[in-house]
């Protein structure tokens, strides 16, 4: 199965993502005193499982939006579950091995993609003040019958059907 | 104090347990976000390329509910237990 471009790009964007915050997590640990060896293993393990976990997710997306309604609900809870005992047993392998790893280090990075999500819109904002170049004015194509996605506007219409 | 040390652990893992049914509504969340963006796709398949991301995104987002399930679990199962009785046993003598 050829994996999507947007995909590739998301992915791309998490775990550049990934590796600033991860960076940044290794800085709070020298500040406060308490980085070895086991903070940088635990941040290697849980941040490339983090970045895992979102590629596989959207691999699943991806193979789920060529399925049928409930196919593809039914892939998506499957995976849910598989991916959740995943990142379970990654977790717990962190957790009982402090030799190796500090759990700090193992569970923070866990919730990076989510920082990442949570920041986007941060990132994209200087996109919306670009101007408009000549024919991509959104307003004109929707007067010329083409709409822009939204789900909201769907479902209007299925309530008005 | 066996006894209550044992209730300390029980504890424990029954909230380690209890936590994790919070890693059931991700899984059905994701599925109905799946089946809806399907449907969308359906009805607009020029839309596939914003659904999908939009759909990653939202998926990445709800799992995060389990993600949190999943970190107090671990933490109820393997750092809670010692220092809930250390502290039990400190409280004691």
């Amino acid at each position: 199965m050829k994996i999507d471009k947007t995909i590739k790009r998301e992915v791309a964007y998490i775990g550049a993502f990934v590796l600033i915050l991860s960076a940044l997590l290794q800085a709070v640990f020298l500040i406060i005193g308490k980085w070895d060896y086991r903070v940088l293993c635990g941040n290697l393990l849980s941040g490339t499982f983090a970045v895992l976990n979102f590629f596989l997710l959207g691999v699943t997306v991806q193979k789920a939006t060529t399925r049928t309604r409930d196919k593809a609900a039914e892939l998506m809870k499957f995976s849910s579950t598989m991916r959740m005992l995943f990142l379970f047993a990654v977790a717990l392998l962190g957790a009982l091995l402090p030799s190796c790893f500090n759990l700090i280090a193992v569970l923070v990075p866990l919730f990076f993609p989510r920082v990442a999500i949570m920041l986007r819109p941060m990132i994209r904002r200087g996109d919306a003040e670009v101007p408009k170049a000549p024919g991509n004015d959104p307003e004109k194509s929707r007067s010329d019958g083409e709409r822009d996605f939204d789900l909201s506007e769907s479902s209007d219409k299925d309530e008005n059907d | 104090m066996e006894l209550a040390i044992g209730i300390i652990l029980g504890c424990c893992a029954l909230g380690a347990g209890t936590a994790m049914i919070a890693g059931i509504g991700p899984g059905i969340g994701e599925g109905n976000a799946v089946a809806k963006a399907c449907e969308a796709i359906g009805r607009q398949p020029e839309s596939i390329g914003p659904v999908r991301t939009t759909m990653l995104m939202g998926c990445a987002v709800a799992e995060t509910t389990g993600l949190y399930a999943l970190v107090i679990a671990i933490l109820l199962l393997t750092w809670a237990p010692g220092h809930l009785v250390d502290i039990f046993l400190g409280a004691i003598g």
